[in-house]
């Protein structure tokens, strides 16, 4: 068994450390009046990390699998389609995840 | 119509559910590898509440199981969040309004609470300070709850969690069709589309996350992109 002092501080590290990551651009930028440049950034950057997170979250899907491939290009369609039509987040989430859980039941 | 002092939470909690899905899902696989890595509860808990990241907390069962010493803790730990760098430069003078609420909205500024946050239309009447607040507290009770259900119940409960990790796509996939649907600018989703396909053909697809964040901040730094069509974006909700 480990050590309890030691899981302890690990904890704390580990909690201090991430803080201080989200922490990062409030305090650099803290006095800085922003630029064009920056305003731009600021205003574009959500976007572009909405798409890279999008990818980032598809990014143990097994490509090789066919029937995996498939089932979660479908399912991500599904969203798209279903939030362009009705535009309520809990429905564009909810149906097809259960659409996803249901086919890779079924097929996989 | 007009405002109640409740009105605020249960937007949040409604603007919240969502994340439900996804936190209870990765929230029980972190409970159930503690377990399995043979932790006590109370620590996989403890650490839902004072850390609140997904990827760290994954890494860490591996990290004190092997007894790794606190430096490689601590480097690692930033490694794997430093994503959340970029994430407080849209929302500084956002935040900068609610002095009381910022240190608790900063310490829990998730890849999903930002996401949520960044896409958030806030109904007028309502103070938007608390309704960043109470979406930012049940986005954690989501995560506190998945974990406290994967490390007590474990393997015994007959939930099919199998395939329910795709929530976290979908509510990704939605928040980007929506983002796409409301701005009138598009070279955000190009930046984005760019930075990932360079990323993952120069540093492979698993590795893909920093490389295209780099690259994402310095197109959208560096690129002669319009200013601007919509500079009010950043200032929703």
């Amino acid at each position: 068994m480990v050590d309890l002092s030691y899981l302890l501080i690990s904890v704390l590290i580990m909690s201090g450390v991430t803080f201080a990551t989200r922490l990062v651009p409030f305090v650099f930028f803290a006095r800085h009046r922003p630029g064009p440049r920056f305003r731009t950034l600021q205003s574009r950057l959500p976007g572009t990390m909405l798409v890279i997170l999008l990818a980032y979250s598809l990014k143990d899907t097994p490509w090789a699998d066919m029937k995996t491939t498939l089932i979660t290009l479908g399912s991500l369609l599904l969203v798209i389609l279903l939030h362009r039509w009705r535009r309520n987040a809990l429905v564009s989430i909810f149906v097809p995840t259960l659409v996803y859980m249901g086919l890779g039941y079924y097929l996989v | 119509m007009s405002s109640t002092s409740s009105s605020e939470p249960l937007f949040a909690l409604r603007t919240s559910i969502p994340v439900f899905l996804g936190y209870l899902a990765i929230g029980i696989a972190f409970g159930l590898m503690m377990a399995g890595a043979g932790f006590a509860p109370w620590l996989a808990i403890l650490m839902s509440l004072v850390i609140f990241a997904g990827a760290a907390q994954y890494l860490a069962v591996t990290l004190l199981s092997a007894g790794t010493g606190f430096g490689s803790i601590a480097l690692l730990t930033f490694l794997v969040n430093a994503r959340h760098m970029a994430y407080g430069i849209s929302l500084i003078q956002r935040f900068a309004q609610w002095p009381k609420y910022r240190p608790y909205l900063i310490f829990a500024l998730t890849d999903e609470t930002y996401a949520l946050m960044t896409s958030l239309r806030t109904p007028p009447g309502l103070d938007k300070g608390k309704v960043h607040l109470w979406m930012a507290l049940f986005d954690q009770t989501w995560w506190v709850l998945g974990t406290t259900l994967g490390v007590l119940a474990g393997t015994w409960l007959p939930i099919p969690t199998k395939g329910l990790e795709f929530s976290l796509v979908a509510l990704f996939g939605a928040l980007v069709t929506d983002r796409w649907l409301e701005s009138k600018e598009k070279d955000s989703f190009w930046v984005g589309i760019g930075s990932v396909v360079v990323a993952a053909f120069v540093f492979g697809v698993s590795n893909l996350l920093l490389p295209a964040i780099g690259l994402g901040i310095m197109a959208l730094l560096f690129l002669p992109i319009k200013e601007d069509l919509d500079n009010t974006e950043h200032e929703h909700g």
